[in-house]
Order: structure tokens, then C-alpha cells, then sequence
């Protein structure tokens, strides 16, 4: 057993960085995320062989990554809503030449520089793109500070492993709150040799270079379909998802990160009143564990679906059931929270 | 009944707040006029004014940014606190933003508070990162004095791992905290205990009173 200590999620994401190898830490302070970017400056600064740098912004801490990533280092970013949406060049950049690296989104309300209370909405720039091109991030969903530091250690072994851009999406709320949690020791998992491509001077050897882009449109293609390749291995063999109470239930919600715990409470209560409640919460929000909804969806025919947005998951919910059930929506935007009482509410009404 | 001015300070995330809050509750007992101000200039959420409604009824006047500013993240310091210090009449109860950064704004009030009656409360949870040993929170505690200009004159041990404390969590975590205020030579003034906690742990158990807690910070899902 490792030891407990009690953290701000933010903090948890550096505790758990570090000891996942992180050693380089690049980025620009914006609320609810600054503690993170804090730990990071309180701990790299003082260790060997690493950096911490508060980049002059977001364009600049993104594009230290891509250089960190590009000698084979294990680097992170991190940022809220606007600073994300300034990073969006340099993430494309990052998928385009395959390089690992975990970028974290403590999401606020938006859009606009919005609120600095919770929010959800930035689903469809996390897992749809975001930038430009035809690329994808693995998506991570925590729904716990325990669960964010071992997310966060995860997101750094999958960017390794398909050298592609990961991403921890969470909110404000798991970003700030404090839970116990505790660093446990991990497997050692096989990794992919990043020797072949990594640049470490050229001194004695063929030069190489890491570039995210080529002008023949036929290479460019090329480089297009073996990511494309990729995404299907991440879709196949990296889905993952929290399900609960499937059997029976009268409807099922669809939730993820903290809403997903509401409702957890939710159908708790719910239970206590003869109402039955199932909950799907997608872990992984791309790759999207569509099987599981459209299996469930089969078989029952009711789901509510509850963001703090107004309806992103949503979209993929319904391709998901493909017509197969009722699909509902419940979502408070723009840093508001929905409550349990308005979550029941809403589960009662389509239940009568 | 002690000092009238408390000024409650500490690393990040020790509790200060909901202590401050409890603190406050505790100090209406003994005093007509109570007055908790919201000096937290570092945290985002969870803080003092979030509990403004549930402290107006217990008739304890609270200072922080209102109206638009209720939710902003802006060092703001209304020109009541300057008042509240020098009004006699008042119990003032101060909740300080964390660590050294927090204690800045301590600074900007020290030409007024250094002659009166006051004390300054370091709140230690030895299971946060950065005061997890005696030497860090020395540290800590020479940090918040350097920037604060102003003395620790007592530590208030609250020792806890959230929802998955135990008694074994408390005890151990209260030995360690003893052994910081032997090192810094300065005596705890009290113990912190969740309420739930308030029929197996009794005062004795413990060298020091026990201040048992409430929380206000809520999470949507409890």
C-alpha cells in the first residue's frame, strides 16, 4: 500500500505526473486549474534533469511540449477552456507527428472567457478535434481525485504506447475538491522502444527530424491513413466505461466525470423511493464505448443523458443507440451544476 | 475568552475556512457582535462567502465580494475590514488565503493589527503534501510570517483525510503536528475534529481541547 495523503485534484494530476516520469511541465495559469501548474513549479524546480517553465502562453507552452516530446521525454500541458482553445494548433501538430504527450483540460464554464465554476462543454473540441485535420486524442473522464491520478499515470502510458496526444478531461469541480488518495505501486507495462524515432542529436548517425507535415499531398495521405490506423487499434482495444445497476433498470442515465457521481447519489435516493436507475459512465470519451449503449439501449428503452453542457455526449449517445431507444437530455451550462432534486425531476418525468 | 481579533492562516487546503466558519459559530456564544471576513485571495471554490447565507442566521456578519464579484477570482479587499479591526466591539475572525501567497494580504493590515489584541493561528493537516513533516512546516509557518509580518502565536492541529479519516488518521497525524509546535515553540491551542466523530474521540484523549467541526463546503453529490 502506497501512502495517503489528502490533495486538490489539480495536485493530484502533478503528484501523479511526476511519478508516472513526467519531468517536463509547460504551461500558463488560468483558473480552475493553477494549482496544478503551481505544483508542478513547486516540485520540477527543485529535481534533476527536468523543467518547469511558465510559458509566455498557451501557443508557447504547447509548442515546448512538441519539442520535449520530440527527444522522447515524458511532458505535459495543462489549461481551462480559453487556454485549451489556444493550444488547439499545437495539438493538431502533436497528433499530426505522432508524438506522446498528456495535455490536461480542467474545464470552466464557457464560451467566451465564460465563468470559473464548473463546465462540460468542451466535449466536442476534446474529442472531435478541436484543431484542424482528421485527428483524435485518447480522452480521459475522471470521475474522483483517486481516479484522476490514475487516469493521469494511464493518459502518460497510452500517449506512449500509440505515441499520440492524450487528454484529461475534467472540471472545476474535481480540479479544486480534496479527497484522499493514495500512490499505489503500478505494473510495469511493455512500452514501445522510442529509440527509432526520437531526436537526440545527430552527432555520428543520419539526421532525422519530426515535422507535421509533408507537401506531397500523396505523403500527407499517407501520414493521414497510418493515424486513421491507429485510431481503429485505440477504438478496438482501449475502451473503457463504469456501468451500473444495467439490469432491470427503469431508465438508464448516460453521465460522465463528476456529473456521473450526482447521479450515483441520485439513484441512490432513487432506489429508496422504488425507482430503479441504471448509469453508463464512459471513462474513455474517445474512444467512445458505444457497444455498451447500444446493447443497453436495446433492452431498455429509456436514457437520460445529463452534461453541464447542452447536449455534446448527447450526439454521440444517440449514434450510439441508433434509434433503438428514447434518448433524453438534461444540462446546466455556463459553470452551473445540476442538482440531484433537478436530476430526479427529470428522470421522473420520463418515467410516468 | 481570548484574544479578539483570530487571524487563521495556513498552507493551502489545511482547513482553514471551515474552521474559520466553525470558529466564528463558536465565538457568537461569547460576543454580540462577530464578524468573519473572506481574505481568500488564492482559492477559486469553495469558500467563506458560500456560507454567508447559513451565517447571516446565526447573526455573524460576513465580508466578501458580493454582487458580480461573489464568484470572481480577484485579490479584493473591501475597505470594511480596516474598520472591523480598529472597532472594539467586534470579535473579528480572519480566513486568510493559503500558504505564503495567501498571506500577502496580511501584510496591508499589519500597521493596524500589530498593536492590538490578536493572535495568529497556524492550521496544520499533516496529511497535505507540503506539511507532511516537522521541517516542512517550519517552512511553512517562517513563509507565512515572513510574508505576513506578524507572529504565530498558536497551531491548530487538524489532522484528516477527508471522508476516509479514522481515529488511527487523527492520532497519528496529531503526534507529528505535536512535534512541529515543539520545534517551533509554539503551543497548540486546539485540536479539530469532524463531528461525527464527536462520541468516539473525547477530550480525554487528547493533551490539547478538541474543537469539534461542521462542514459548509458541500459537493453536489453529498
Amino acid at each position: 500500500m502506497g501512502e495517503k495523503m489528502l490533495m486538490k485534484g489539480n495536485e493530484a494530476i502533478g503528484e501523479a505526473a511526476i511519478r508516472a516520469g513526467c519531468r517536463f511541465y509547460f504551461g500558463y495559469p488560468i483558473t480552475p486549474q493553477s494549482e496544478l501548474t503551481a505544483y508542478m513549479a513547486k516540485k520540477l524546480l527543485k529535481m534533476k534533469d527536468a523543467a518547469f517553465v511558465q510559458a509566455e502562453s498557451e501557443i508557447a507552452a504547447i509548442s515546448m511540449v512538441y519539442g520535449a516530446a520530440a527527444t522522447g521525454a515524458r511532458a505535459m500541458t495543462s489549461s481551462s477552456g480559453p487556454g485549451i482553445s489556444l493550444k488547439q494548433e499545437g495539438i493538431s501538430y502533436l497528433a499530426c507527428a505522432e508524438l506522446p504527450c498528456v495535455i490536461v483540460n480542467i474545464q470552466r464554464g464557457g464560451p467566451g472567457l465564460g465563468s470559473i465554476q464548473p463546465g462540460q462543454a468542451d466535449y466536442f473540441q476534446a474529442t472531435k478535434g478541436g484543431g484542424h485535420g482528421d485527428y483524435h486524442l485518447i480522452v480521459l473522464a475522471p470521475s474522483s481525485v483517486q481516479e484522476l491520478v490514475d487516469l493521469t499515470m494511464d493518459a502518460f502510458d497510452l500517449a506512449d504506447k500509440y505515441t499520440n496526444p492524450a487528454m484529461i478531461l475534467g472540471d472545476g469541480l474535481i480540479g479544486q475538491m480534496m479527497e484522499a488518495v493514495e500512490f499505489k505501486e503500478r505494473k510495469k507495462i511493455d512500452l514501445p522502444d522510442k529509440e527509432g524515432w526520437i531526436l537526440t542529436g545527430c552527432k555520428g548517425r543520419e539526421k532525422k527530424y519530426i515535422v507535421p507535415f509533408n507537401l506531397d499531398p500523396y505523403e500527407m495521405e499517407k501520414i493521414n491513413l497510418k493515424i486513421q490506423e491507429k485510431y481503429k487499434k485505440i477504438i478496438e482495444k482501449e475502451i473503457r466505461y463504469e456501468a451500473i445497476n444495467l439490469d432491470n433498470a427503469d431508465l438508464i442515465v448516460v453521465a460522465y466525470g463528476t456529473v456521473a457521481r450526482i447521479v450515483k447519489t441520485v439513484i441512490d435516493n432513487a432506489k429508496k423511493e422504488g425507482i430503479n436507475i441504471g448509469l453508463i459512465r464512459p471513462i474513455t470519451l474517445f474512444p467512445f464505448p458505444e457497444k455498451i449503449i447500444a446493447e443497453t439501449s436495446e433492452k431498455i428503452n429509456k436514457v437520460l443523458v445529463v452534461e453541464m453542457s447542452y447536449g455534446q455526449m448527447l450526439e454521440d449517445v444517440k449514434l450510439a443507440a441508433n434509434g433503438k431507444a428514447e434518448i433524453n437530455f438534461y444540462g446546466r451550462a455556463g459553470g452551473v451544476v445540476p442538482t440531484q432534486f433537478e436530476i430526479l425531476t427529470e428522470i421522473k418525468k420520463y418515467l410516468t | 475568552m481570548s484574544k479578539r481579533i483570530k487571524i487563521f492562516v495556513g498552507s493551502f487546503g489545511s482547513g482553514k475556512t471551515e474552521i474559520a466558519i466553525n470558529y466564528s459559530i463558536y465565538c457568537r456564544k461569547s460576543y454580540a457582535k462577530v464578524a468573519i471576513v473572506d481574505l481568500d485571495i488564492v482559492n477559486p471554490y469553495f469558500r467563506t462567502r458560500e456560507a454567508k447565507d447559513a451565517l447571516n442566521l446565526k447573526d455573524i456578519k460576513v465580508i466578501a465580494p458580493e454582487g458580480d464579484l461573489f464568484y470572481a477570482d480577484l485579490p479584493l479587499i473591501s475597505p470594511e475590514i480596516k474598520g472591523l479591526i480598529q472597532n472594539p466591539d467586534y470579535c473579528l475572525i480572519l480566513d486568510v488565503g493559503g500558504d505564503d501567497a495567501g498571506a500577502v494580504v496580511l501584510g496591508n493590515f499589519r500597521y493596524f493589527i500589530k498593536d492590538l489584541d490578536y493572535e495568529m493561528l497556524l492550521v496544520v493537516n499533516s496529511y497535505r503534501p507540503f506539511t507532511q513533516s516537522a521541517p516542512q512546516i517550519k517552512q511553512m509557518a517562517q513563509e507565512i510570517e515572513n510574508t505576513s509580518r506578524l507572529k504565530i502565536n498558536g497551531i491548530v492541529s487538524n489532522p484528516n483525510l477527508g471522508r476516509q479519516t479514522d481515529k488511527k488518521i487523527i492520532k497519528q497525524g496529531h503526534i507529528l503536528i505535536k512535534q512541529a509546535a515543539q520545534k517551533l515553540k509554539v503551543p497548540i491551542k486546539f485540536i479539530c475534529i469532524d463531528e461525527r466523530f464527536s462520541q468516539k474521540m473525547k477530550r480525554e484523549n487528547f493533551e490539547e481541547p478538541i474543537f469539534y467541526i461542521k462542514r459548509f463546503m458541500h459537493l453536489p453529490w453529498n
